[in-house]
């Protein structure tokens, strides 16, 4: 292999990187709040991505007002899925359990729904951009990739000075802490948690609405989720730029496995990696490191 | 005692005029010849069995037009067995034994066939279908070493090319038509079909001193080939064979041309419709084969009558309905029977029956059809055109 040539898997990994990374901080978000694996963050995922192309297909062919539109419907969804399934367990202080149990169904249902609904039939969004890659000397770099990588820092940014400089930030934290005690304090604890969903629900809609346009949609899209919950779980559960940093090296490790010792190998080695990662390292990469802690 | 005598009496005169019936010899038989079909009339591949379903009644209603078979109508019996491989079983298990058909068209996906075969083996009543993985017909098949497929399922036919054979199609059609030299492959690892068509065609190229540079796989539900696609350009073969459904074709198709291959693309028969639209031009310059080409002068007159029986324009799978009862009512006929053992023995004498997809020959050791022409088509730009009409591709 030469040297252009592990560049360019580089860079294919490090793309792939920041579609885990977009999902990474959407699931750990609520991880940090809740206390729970949010699997529902896939539910997000599908139908933002049938949003998006629904939206940019036959209402307005133009990038970023879909792109935009699709975030906040994405936002709006995960509030919705919140309200309907979430919030009736914890208001009766069930186990956390039920809320990963529930968590599941809901994406396991969306995903059956499409199936079985448009399952049969082709979901491509318009071609907002023609050319499709950058080309640096024999090295592509693909934009949709590049926004991925962008967008996750740039939300990233922008969610880390929310939860340390602003109220609701705070209160967030507080929430995150502990559940109970804020409300004491005046804090309406529903509304915060509704706050926290809808800003993993805008990471959602966007990593939804990106999928879809580099990938045609399908009932699986939101089956990439796992991916995004293996960054989180490197990253250390909670740790927003842990998240981001596992998901741009999973990403890496991918794309370079692949190319030496193919498909098939390549999740054994990852995995088996991972477990000995976190037998050696429970707190994950940065579970203690980072200081971006919700 | 006496009530007892009464009933002894009449079973008597019942077994004695039924007996005399018979000495007399059968009387003309006109109650209709039953033929089955399970087909996916609902869920996931709905479109693709309906469409069966209406040129296989096209094809009931024009053999009973002309008069039926040995005097009597053909009657068709249709389940649908909703892509699910139990159901197929409970449904063809029934068509079997309650309705007694002389035949049955299976569905057309290789998993429902998978697990009809074994059972058709043991009921005895012949299925033909359009499963293209080999196990369907040669159940001891083994992709590793595919010039010793084993005993054919007695009960079991192929009427299209089978996996390797469309594999062999357009491997040779790449060498011979083509001036390919070196050759590479990506396939999902988790679809029996598409890594069926990625190892015949690696075996054929072999067999025909050719070389496989590279055979790459993914996992199912991967989207991103990147990884594989850069060890393609670093290996630069002529062609690169992408044997899977639709979506990973289109996605391969358009990381590939992302990343700057030139290597040509070499497709199965996925990349029909709807590929120009997911892919687009991004596929543009690719060669794939197909059952039929739709500008077929030949299929034309199919065209009108379909359009006339239905009011639509008939789909790949409309012909293969057509074909497929065809052939079952056509076996009957020269068995001059409707028993299921007799009509089995018929369709592997099977010679030259004139399907739409081309004149079939059922090869009795594999019952697979020997020298079927394939089309070949191509992308030009994100429009598919025809290359070739009937292609059958040298024997390796």
């Amino acid at each position: 292999m030469n040297w252009n040539v592990l560049l360019q898997q580089l860079v294919n990994g490090l793309s792939l990187g920041g579609v885990y990374a977009l999902m990474a901080v959407g699931f750990g978000l609520i991880f940090n709040v809740l206390k729970f694996s949010n699997f529902s963050h896939g539910a997000v995922v599908t139908l933002s991505a049938y949003f998006g192309f629904w939206v940019s297909r036959y209402v307005l062919s133009s990038f970023i007002p879909t792109l935009l539109a699709t975030a906040v419907v994405g936002g709006f969804i995960a509030v919705g899925i919140e309200r309907l399934i979430f919030r009736p367990i914890r208001r009766r202080g069930y186990p956390v359990t039920m809320l990963i149990v529930n968590s599941i169904t809901a994406a396991m249902l969306v995903q059956q729904f499409f199936a079985v609904l448009l399952g049969a039939d082709y979901y491509t969004y318009p071609e907002f951009i023609r050319e499709t890659a950058i080309h640096l000397g024999s090295i592509t770099v693909s934009k949709i990739y590049l926004l991925m990588l962008g967008i996750s820092a740039a939300v990233l940014l922008g969610l880390s000075y929310v939860i340390r400089k602003t109220r609701i930030g705070i209160a967030i934290r507080a929430v995150s802490t502990d559940i109970s005690t804020p409300s004491l304090m005046g804090v309406n604890v529903d509304f915060v948690v509704s706050v926290a969903f809808f800003f993993s629900g805008i990471l959602g809609g966007v990593t939804g609405y990106l999928l879809g346009m580099s990938f045609s949609v399908d009932p699986f899209v939101g089956s990439l989720i796992l991916k995004g919950i293996i960054a989180a779980i490197i990253g250390g559960m909670g740790s927003l730029g842990g998240g981001v940093i596992a998901g741009i090296l999973l990403g890496a490790a991918e794309s370079l496995l692949i190319a030496e010792i193919g498909a098939a190998l390549t999740p054994i080695v990852i995995y088996a990696a991972i477990i000995l990662l976190l037998l050696v390292r429970p707190q994950g990469i940065a579970g203690r490191i980072t200081d971006v802690k919700a | 005692m006496k009530r007892q005598l009464v009933v002894l009496l009449m079973c008597l005169t019942l077994l004695v005029s039924g007996s005399l019936v018979f000495a007399e010899g059968q009387p003309e038989d006109t109650s209709p010849i039953k033929v089955g079909m399970y087909a996916d009339l609902s869920a996931g591949t709905a479109q693709w069995g309906t469409d069966a379903e209406k040129g296989a009644r096209l094809r009931v209603k024009e053999v009973n037009a002309a008069g039926g078979v040995m005097g009597r109508p053909v009657e068709l019996i249709v389940y649908d067995c909703k892509v699910s491989p139990t159901e197929a079983v409970k449904v063809y298990t029934r068509l079997a034994q309650q309705d007694k058909v002389a035949g049955v068209n299976g569905s057309l996906l290789s998993n429902t066939a998978l697990a009809v075969s074994p059972v058709a083996a043991s009921l005895r009543v012949p299925v033909v279908s359009r499963a293209m993985d080999e196990r369907a017909t040669t159940p001891g098949f083994n992709p590793d070493d595919p010039d010793n497929p084993g005993p054919a399922n007695p009960y079991f036919f192929l009427l299209q090319p089978s996996a390797f054979q469309q594999a062999a199609a357009i491997a040779g059609y790449a060498i011979d038509e083509l001036g390919m030299q070196t050759f590479a492959s990506l396939y999902d690892k988790g679809n029996a079909y598409a890594e069926y068509l990625a190892k015949g065609f690696a075996y054929y190229v072999e067999k025909r001193g050719k070389r496989m540079v590279g055979e790459f796989e993914f996992q199912s539900g991967d989207k991103d080939y990147k990884a594989q696609l850069t060890k393609v350009k670093e290996l630069a073969p002529d062609g690169l064979f992408i044997s899977n459904y639709v979506t990973e074709n289109a996605n391969a198709v358009k990381q590939a041309r992302e990343l700057g291959l030139r290597t040509r693309f070499l497709g199965n028969n996925s990349w029909y419709k709807p590929m120009d639209t997911v892919a687009g031009a991004a596929a543009d310059g690719s060669y794939f084969p197909n059952n039929i080409a739709f500008d077929d002068p030949s299929l034309q007159e199919f065209f009108r009558k379909y359009k006339a029986e239905w009011g639509e324009e008939p789909r790949l799978h409309s012909f293969s309905g057509y074909d497929d009862v065809g052939f079952i009512i056509e076996a009957v006929r020269s068995a001059q029977s409707t028993d299921p053992e007799k009509v089995r023995a018929a369709m592997e004498a099977t010679r030259k029956f004139e399907g739409t997809i081309g004149t079939i020959n059922i090869d009795p050791a594999t019952h697979r059809p020997v020298g079927l022409p394939m089309s070949i088509l191509y992308f030009d730009g994100a429009e598919i055109k025809t290359a070739e009409l009937k292609y059958v591709p040298r024997s390796p």
